[in-house]
């Protein structure tokens, strides 16, 4: 029974959510966009899409064989390519955010 | 202080999400308790499909029952894709794939119903209310729903999010990019390769709900066009474009956009609302009806539009008996579900006037506490009684083997070749395949049926005489046969036997 679920998680996480978590932080770069609890279902979401997707294309169109090292390649790469994007856009966000803090509190102080 | 009161309310937020999340198993939990293998015929061939893609390694677009020569054309392939995934990378055994899978679509279901209701509401308990209901849609062997490893759960799971995403995307005016439409369209793709009457049902939805909102319709024409671009992409999934412009090809498609018989048998054609949902939830969505209507905000409306644009069709089936567009069992589930989240809606809303009401009618404290435990306590009462109600037809499920056979089909996997061939009862056929890799004769007349020759031939095997065997056994080039009771035939040879179980080696 622990190590069903143990494995039901584990596939959960890497089909139903780690492409799309990185996915929607490359869509929605800022937190204020988009709450927790919207990420989290919106990560699901995405994750189900993109998997669905880019397996298919894969499979049909370029003919890659679909194996177990096939789609663990392809949920990596879906989530380092959009976790690096959304990495950028967080960070820009990040700093813009900052940026128009510093620029509120200096006008403040004049 | 302000802050504190934002922090409890998310942090009940995400209380309600994680308590809708536990409860979103016990019904798969209750239904498998006695039973810890598929219950449908169709899971089993869904089951069969993904099994054969993992052995493959490639899409395939054959009947896996009964080998590459048999060509069937996959209509969900999507559902295919996303198991077979979910099934290599997690290696679960059938019988812990038959409650996990069904239990993360139920999960995924609460979730977006929760988000949906919360954005269009902004109230936990109405939310709560709405996310608990829609796990309370009753699963049958007609209707299908969230007990089985079905496309159609998995489009259900899928409707409020997409829902959501649409809204949001209809309504988000300050970015560029539209990562909203692009969640959108990028969700829209896959769960129409996932189960297609899911997302066209949609379409006259979103395209009446645009109608009805101009200004937004020209500020985002440019998304709304790659929209309309990726669904017309979409629809190469469904016509054959290397016969484009065959005139066969072309009175399919013209098919498609007619009133035309269902496919499926006529007996158990028509559901009531009423009857089906029960008086209550209809009573409370005609509530939610009134709610959405008087939102001040409007996005509400959106599920008035699901009403308005599909009931029609479903009177039209109940008038006519040809559908249009959609398959009526579909869109009868869908639409269950979007009166169940109206339903929701109105009984958190009631809940929340009638909490507001009752400090003004009891002026004493006490009372007033008290009357709200009350209140709070019919309302829990409430959604357990349907909770309860939903297993109306667990009675009803069919079991295509028992427990004790799955030792007698696993003898097959491991002694037997590989290229054996399998004659055994169509019901049984339908688990022998993805249980012990072996192809079969004849399956039962589901989604991966064989002809009515090979069941027809199957049946004569088991009722007729050892010379029609042997030219049956001949003809379909079978190695072993699986039977349920004894066989006296001199060139059929015992090689195993065990609960009510027989199996039989075909010496030629």
């Amino acid at each position: 029974m622990f190590l069903t679920l143990v494995r039901a998680l584990f596939g959960f996480i890497l089909v139903f959510f780690i492409p799309g978590y990185a996915l929607s932080w490359a869509f929605f770069p800022d937190k204020r966009e988009i709450d927790a609890l919207e990420r989290f279902a919106i990560s699901i979401g995405l994750s189900i899409a993109s998997v669905v997707t880019v397996v298919y294309l894969t499979t049909i169109l370029f003919h890659l064989p679909f194996t177990k090292i096939t789609s663990l390649i392809i949920i990596f790469s879906i989530t380092i390519l959009f976790g690096v994007i959304g990495w950028i856009r967080h960070s820009r966000v990040k700093a813009q955010t900052k940026h128009e803090k510093s620029g509120k509190s200096k006008g403040e102080k004049r | 202080m302000k802050n504190i009161k934002s922090m409890r309310k998310l942090r009940f937020h995400y209380f309600s999400v994680v308590m809708l999340a536990l409860i979103s198993a016990y019904p798969i939990y209750i239904v498998h308790s006695s039973y810890p293998l598929p219950l449908h015929s169709d899971e089993w061939n869904h089951l069969t499909i993904a099994r054969e893609i993992i052995t493959a390694k490639k899409f395939i677009d054959y009947n896996p029952y009964l080998g590459p020569r048999y060509k069937v054309r996959n209509w969900e392939p999507g559902f295919s894709i996303i198991l077979a995934v979910f099934w290599q990378i997690s290696s679960l055994s059938i019988s812990e794939l038959s409650y996990v899978w069904p239990a993360l679509i139920s999960i995924i279901l609460t979730l977006n119903t929760f988000v949906l209701v919360q954005w269009l509401r902004n109230d936990i308990i109405t939310s709560f209310s709405a996310g608990f209901l829609a796990l309370t849609i009753k699963s049958n062997v007609t209707l299908l729903g969230l007990w089985f490893i079905v496309p159609v759960a998995f489009g259900m799971s899928q409707l409020p999010f997409l829902i959501y995403l649409f809204l949001r995307a209809i309504h988000d005016h300050l970015k560029k990019l539209e990562p909203f439409f692009l969640s959108l369209i990028l969700s829209f793709i896959a769960t129409t390769l996932v189960h297609p009457p899911a997302t066209v049902l949609l379409v006259p939805v979103f395209f009446l709900y645009l109608l009805t909102q101009p200004r937004v319709l020209w500020m985002k024409r440019y998304i709304i066009s790659l929209f309309l671009i990726s669904l017309l992409c979409l629809s190469s999934q469904f016509i054959d474009i290397t016969k484009f412009g065959d005139k066969e090809e072309i009175k399919k498609i013209l098919h498609q956009f007619t009133f035309r018989d269902e496919t499926y048998y006529t007996y158990h054609k028509f559901f009531s609302y009423p009857r089906y949902l029960g008086y209550d939830i209809i009573l409370l969505a005609l509530c939610g009806v009134y709610v959405c209507a008087s939102d001040n905000s409007k996005h509400s409306r959106v599920l008035i539009f699901v009403l308005i644009t599909l009931l029609p069709f479903i009177i039209q089936f109940y008038h006519t008996r040809t559908i249009f567009l959609f398959p009526y069992r579909r869109l009868f589930s869908y639409l269950s579900l979007i009166l169940v989240i109206l339903a929701g809606i109105g009984v958190g809303e009631i809940y929340k006037f009638s909490f507001n009401l009752l400090p003004k009618m009891f002026k004493n404290k006490h009372l007033s506490a008290i009357s709200k435990l009350c209140l709070t306590f019919i309302w829990i009462l409430f959604l357990l009684w349907q909770m309860n109600e939903s297993f109306a037809y667990k009675t009803k499920l069919y079991h295509l083997i028992t427990v004790k056979d799955i030792e007698a089909i696993l003898w097959l996997k491991n002694n037997t070749p590989e290229n054996a061939i399998i004659l055994a009862q169509p019901h049984i056929s339908n688990t022998i395949t993805p249980l012990s890799d072996r192809r079969v004769i004849a399956t039962t007349k589901t989604r991966l049926q064989s002809s009515d020759k090979t069941r027809k031939d199957v049946h004569k095997f088991f009722t007729g005489n050892c010379e029609d065997k042997k030219n049956i056994l001949e003809s379909y080039k079978v190695g072993y046969i699986f039977s349920k009771h004894k066989i006296s035939c001199s060139f059929l040879n015992l090689t195993y036997s065990k609960s009510g179980n027989y199996i039989y080696h075909f010496v030629r």
